[in-house]
């Protein structure tokens, strides 16, 4: 089964497969749709937990065993693959809904005028150049000879002669537009940490005196003002050099620090095993769906 | 670790045991006790503020996608709608996972009609800004200084935009309440953010606020199973300390492999 579905397909042969999946699909819709309210919250249920009973025996069951002279390898491994990427596709086509979400909401933003509307206007002005562009530039890529090229139908070949402008304007929107963007407003960490701290650094109890004798530590510790002028005349191998500046900072980071970072990783796991647990044994009633179930 | 060996396998039934037992010790009527966490009694109070000045609140997820975490802050957006719609007061929840964003407005939308006020529901209001960290996070603080919110909540899966998201609700003056799973992040929502919920107290906070006997049953087996590793860190740590070098300690340590 794994193989006719993963076996490549073209030319009219791919197009009748994806028309009966999607016939297939939509027919299982409507199916579901006709169905009372509780047989729905029953093939939830159900679903969910041969999903995550799936997942469960993957992890648990060795990859290979030895039965005798035999070698048993896990049933479920070879399934793990194609079912990602059919999440992934399943995942992809909800973008479309978020695609509805912003249209929908910038719209409204330009068609009534309302205050701000110059910011719907540069969203669907960024996301058509940006579709635009790199979808000419992923259908006609440079490099094709002009040979390829005269292969091509009149119109298509209009827009490969233009490979190089097509690449170039995807160039600056990405790179030199989001890519920038996106590293502009990174940079402003720097400045909000210095914001942050001067607020969080101050004498007001005894937790807080700590928050700062560590933090000054540790900003010694990493710089030469306190490598070199404070503890810098400590020789390396000697009795006190673990009371080297670098030391005491890598000891709080290492050591105290890293205590306390398993501990929250500790409670974390155990608290995402349990709610793992609730959600794949149904038990999360009430939170997401209606109460009676 | 890509299968368990059989060391984790005992381990992970043990727990989940454990938290089964809980559960169902609760639902048979078991009266449990859970610890005050602050952070979690604020939200009524900073739905209540934002009820007074007359202003928005906003609700992010951060990054979290189709996920545990991302299932657990809109449980926690969930009862934010619910005491908001009681309120009358505007929540925005902010998606930057479009699975997110519809399974978000109908808990939101379904906390609204529980919650008597079904009018007061605006789909606007969910609103699925970026997929791409950077972008979500000015889109979400543009929603910030634009709406002029009172009250911010962080709840999700976050990484860098966590200080940006929390820098920008403290310079307009909004009450911040923030819960994350990400350890890396904590710091940074610490210093800026009114109330933190950290690590554990994450995945209690729908039992914490709903007070159900299936989820306190839930947090009373984590704590019996974290009592069960403690029991075993202690352990081995006395071992490695006494006898480090005896066959039976490599053995033991040869259990719980790293990786």
């Amino acid at each position: 089964m794994k193989e006719f579905f993963a076996t490549p397909r073209h030319g009219w042969e791919l197009t009748g497969f994806i028309t009966a999946c999607a016939v297939i699909f939509f027919l299982i819709l409507f199916v579901i749709h006709l169905t009372p309210s509780s047989f729905k919250k029953r093939m939830t249920i159900v679903l969910t937990f041969v999903a995550g009973l799936y997942y469960l025996l993957e992890f648990l069951i060795p990859a290979e065993t030895h039965i005798g002279s035999r070698v048993v390898t896990n049933p479920l491994t070879s399934f793990k693959e194609p079912l990602s990427t059919a999440l992934m596709i399943t995942g992809s086509l909800a973008l479309l809904l978020g695609v509805y979400n912003l249209f929908r909401i910038n719209g409204r933003l330009l068609m009534r005028r309302k205050t701000g509307w110059q910011n719907g206007l540069a969203f669907f002005i960024g996301f058509f150049s940006m579709l635009t562009m790199a979808m000419l530039n992923f259908y006609f890529p440079t490099g094709r000879t002009p040979e390829e090229i005269a292969k091509l139908k009149p119109l298509a070949q209009t827009f490969a002669n233009g490979a190089d402008q097509w690449k170039g304007w995807y160039n600056v929107l990405f790179y030199g537009g989001f890519s920038a963007l996106g590293a502009t407003v990174f940079s402003l960490l720097a400045f909000y940490i210095v914001s942050a701290a001067y607020r969080a650094f101050r004498v007001r109890s005894p937790e807080a005196v700590m928050l700062l004798a560590a933090a000054m530590i540790m900003m010694l510790g990493l710089t030469p003002l306190g490598t070199y002028f404070l503890t810098g005349w400590i020789q390396p191998d000697s009795a006190l050099a673990g009371l080297k500046m670098e030391s005491i900072a890598e000891w709080i980071l290492t050591i105290l620090n890293g205590a306390a970072q398993r501990a929250l990783i500790f409670g974390i796991a155990v608290g995402l095993i349990a709610t793992s647990l609730r959600i794949w044994l149904s038990l999360e009633r009430g939170q997401f769906f209606d109460v009676e179930m | 670790m890509q299968h368990a060996s059989w060391t984790v396998g005992i381990l992970l039934a043990l727990l989940a045991g454990l938290i089964l037992y809980a559960i169902f010790t609760a639902r048979r009527g078991k009266r449990l006790f859970i610890r005050r966490i602050p952070g979690l009694n604020a939200i009524d109070e900073a739905v209540g503020r934002a009820a007074e000045m007359g202003r928005p609140m906003l609700f992010a997820t951060g990054l979290s996608g189709l996920d545990i975490n991302g299932l657990q802050a809109l449980a926690v957006a969930g009862h934010v709608a619910r005491v908001a719609a009681r309120y009358a007061t505007r929540l925005i929840l902010c998606v930057a996972d479009p699975q997110l964003y519809a399974i978000g407005e109908e808990t939101v939308r379904d906390a609204y009609q529980r919650a008597g006020r079904p009018e007061l529901f605006v789909p606007e209001d969910v609103r699925f800004l970026s997929d791409q960290q950077f972008a979500f996070a000015t889109a979400a603080s543009g929603v910030m200084f634009r709406e002029k919110v009172s009250s911010n909540f962080f709840f999700g899966y976050y990484y860098a935009e966590a200080l940006i998201l929390s820098e920008a609700g403290q310079s307009i003056g909004a009450m911040q309440v923030a819960g994350t799973p990400a350890t890396t992040q904590l710091p940074f929502f610490v210093v800026s953010c009114d109330y933190t919920i950290m690590g554990e107290e994450y995945y209690a906070t729908t039992a914490y606020l709903t007070r159900e006997p299936t989820l306190l049953g839930s947090v009373v087996g984590q704590d019996w199973g974290k009592i069960i590793i403690l029991l075993l860190i202690v352990f081995s740590t006395l071992a490695l300390s006494v006898a480090p070098n005896a066959n039976w300690v490599k053995y033991w340590v040869n259990l719980f492999p790293a990786g």
